[in-house]
């Protein structure tokens, strides 16, 4: 490889070292820790150049007897590759009992009686879907191959049409885990209108851009490695998953001369490699980018997710006002706690399987699924928000937290009656447009908390 | 009567991957993760300090983002804040000129009676030094501003840096029950939780 005109020589570094390792591989891959040789800038000792040496992979690696560590590392994931449970600050229970009540307007004297905030001390594992095998069934009728390649593996599959009416329901049931790949790039096709042909164009946009410098190169080499840490595809430094990561974060960056890259596309691209290759994870994200609105998203200023912000405030403001009133009573601005839940999807605020279920119906709904989220932790959480008790501190630490579900089935089911109601629907749509004209008359600065 | 307690809010502000986050864990909870997430937005902790004259400061800590994109949210977490820690990492010369710029923005947009101390992070990684302390301490005696060197990884000098700037605080207490710097008024110095609480009436326990 060799550097593009006016290439900066970390830069190069960064992508050069990346190319390279992708066509020796590295030692203990899954589990090992593997060796630095970009991030901090390693010097060029003889001692470091050892150490990087010797964890080159020789060809051999996958072809003998596993290693004793490597069978411990295998036999301590869980069913989603995550060996260890990642930390978190503040963990807290979303309980289901305020979710059995569909979101109507409340004031005040709320006719339920709120259990007292449960604080997690660890994540606890998380449940089984429940009738999985039933659902895979379903599933596997409903699911219809329409185009195979060479060796008769399934590039694209479609709903069979008697089943259509099922779909919206079947993904608020949950997509069963070994159909969320097909399920997924079927969803992103439907909603992009695209098919394969489109896909395998991407597909070529992507392994042109590996060639390309990318500005944003030592910037994504920074986040790779501590994207999603705790699992086995992205443990090792430089292992497959992060290998893939940074090819797919790199090729993504020059897509849109607007976005680039943005911190928060990791988590994202790192969800969609745990279900596709790297160019299809990067044609994921280009529909993404370009139908799902994470194009305004990501832009310079946000203006995607300061959308979503003004939506989300308009129903907090008529559906709970006295929520609403104790937020600018504390003076806590809705961007303070939910900037990294539209940023990111959820990821890294709820466990992975609930992250996986909100992405099953975000796939068919569009963004509007966020905010029905965001509405539905507000909502669980009202009293406590509203309480008088309730300060700046304890309202903000309570909403920064890490939400683990009591029931995900009745989270969902939840969020799919609160975006069923075509009332609703047609006021986001509303508000987007009442948005779009504060920000066009200069009026967006004062229209939210 | 209790001895006095202080709230502050504080702002950590820096280049991407300096230790921002990392610096925050180990004064709040003493841990350290090699590969710390990369913060979205802003994340909002607190932590308490006792000085010796059993004073004790409550900071109120938003950990922001360090990528150039996030800059423009900036501004929402500076405002109104008592003390700045603006972050640097010793074995990268980019990260004390975004320091600089970062101190020019406080400078020119902050609370004028801000605090800020300037910290060179990564002390462990010192092998690999580019930044000398020299230059660093020749530039923070310049603008006025406090500098140490820490590491987040070994603990060094990490409760120093937050113990420094709670004696530097000016604890004058406001007659007013604002939350700390939340408000114009509740700008200037920090609040007398002993105050506001006779004020309610109430003691408001941490429900979270």
């Amino acid at each position: 490889m060799v550097p593009s005109e006016g290439e900066d020589m970390d830069a190069f570094h960064v992508r050069n070292t990346y190319a390279q390792l992708e066509l020796s591989g590295v030692k203990g891959d899954g589990y090992e820790e593997g060796v630095e040789r970009t991030r901090a800038r390693v010097g060029t000792s003889r001692a470091s150049q050892l150490n990087a040496d010797a964890a080159l992979a020789d060809g051999t690696e996958k072809k003998g007897e596993l290693d004793p560590r490597e069978i411990q590392t295998l036999a301590s994931v869980d069913r989603y590759g995550f060996f260890i449970i990642p930390s978190h600050d503040r963990l807290v229970r979303l309980d289901s009992a305020p979710l059995l009540k569909q979101l109507s307007r409340t004031r005040g004297g709320l006719s339920l009686r709120l259990a007292k905030l449960t604080v997690l001390p660890s994540l606890p594992p998380s449940p089984k879907p429940i009738r999985e095998n039933t659902r895979i069934a379903k599933w596997t009728r409903m699911m219809k191959p329409v185009l195979r390649d060479q060796g008769g593996n399934t590039q694209a599959w479609s709903i069979r049409s008697s089943k259509e009416s099922k779909l919206r329901e079947r993904a608020y049931k949950g997509i069963p885990d070994c159909w969320r790949s097909a399920a997924w790039d079927l969803l992103m096709c439907r909603y992009a209108s695209a098919g394969p042909r489109e896909t395998a164009t991407l597909v070529n946009d992507y392994r042109e851009a590996l060639d390309k410098p990318s500005t944003y190169d030592i910037q994504i080499d920074l986040d790779v490695p501590r994207t999603i840490s705790g699992h086995i595809m992205f443990r090792t430094r430089y292992g497959a998953g992060q290998r893939s990561l940074f090819h797919v974060l790199h090729s993504f960056s020059l897509r849109c001369n607007k976005c680039g890259y943005v911190q928060g596309m990791g988590p994202i691209a790192a969800t969609l490699l745990n279900y596709f290759e790297p160019e299809r994870v990067y044609a994921a994200l280009v529909r993404l980018h370009d139908v799902y609105s994470l194009h305004t998203v990501f832009s310079p200023g946000f203006p995607g997710l300061l959308e979503a912000i003004y939506v989300q405030e308009r129903i907090m403001e008529t559906m709970m006002p006295d929520v609403y009133a104790a937020m600018q009573k504390h003076i806590i601005s809705t961007t303070s706690y939910a900037t990294k839940w539209y940023i990111t999807l959820f990821a890294n605020s709820v466990p992975f399987q609930t992250q996986l279920r909100l992405w099953d119906v975000f796939l068919f709904e569009g963004y509007d699924v966020f905010i029905a989220v965001a509405i539905a932790i507000v909502w669980v959480y009202r009293e406590q928000i509203t309480g008088s008790s309730a300060n700046f501190e304890t309202v903000l630490s309570l909403l920064s937290s890490f939400f683990v579900p009591e029931d995900e089935n009745a989270l969902l089911f939840w969020i799919e009656k609160t975006l069923g109601d075509k009332k609703l629907r047609a006021n986001m749509r509303q508000w987007r447009e009442d948005w779009k004209n504060l920000v066009a008359t200069g009026k967006d600065t004062t229209a939210l908390l | 009567m209790s001895n006095k307690q202080y709230q502050f809010k504080l702002v950590l502000l820096g280049e991407s991957a300096v230790g921002k986050s990392s610096l925050v864990l180990r004064f709040v909870k003493d841990q350290f993760d090699d590969y710390r997430e990369s913060t979205i937005g802003a994340a909002f902790l607190t932590q308490t300090v006792t000085l010796e004259d059993q004073t004790t400061v409550k900071f109120e800590i938003w950990d922001t983002a360090g990528q150039e994109r996030y800059k423009s949210l900036a501004p929402m977490y500076y405002r109104n804040a008592n003390c700045a820690v603006v972050v640097y990492d010793i074995t990268q010369t980019a990260s004390l000129e975004k320091a600089r710029t970062w101190i020019r923005e406080l400078q020119r947009q902050a609370d004028p009676s801000i605090v800020i101390a300037l910290c060179g992070n990564k002390l462990d990684l010192a092998a690999r030094r580019q930044v000398s302390q020299e230059e660093a301490k020749k530039y923070a005696d310049e603008e006025g501003l406090m500098w140490m060197e820490t590491s987040a990884k070994t603990g060094e000098g990490v409760a120093e840096v937050f113990t420094a700037i709670a004696k530097k605080l000016p604890l004058t207490a406001l007659p007013s029950r604002a939350g700390a710097g939340r408000t114009a008024a509740g700008a200037r110095a920090g609040v007398d939780l002993n105050k506001q609480a006779a004020n309610h009436g109430q003691n408001e326990p941490c429900n979270c």
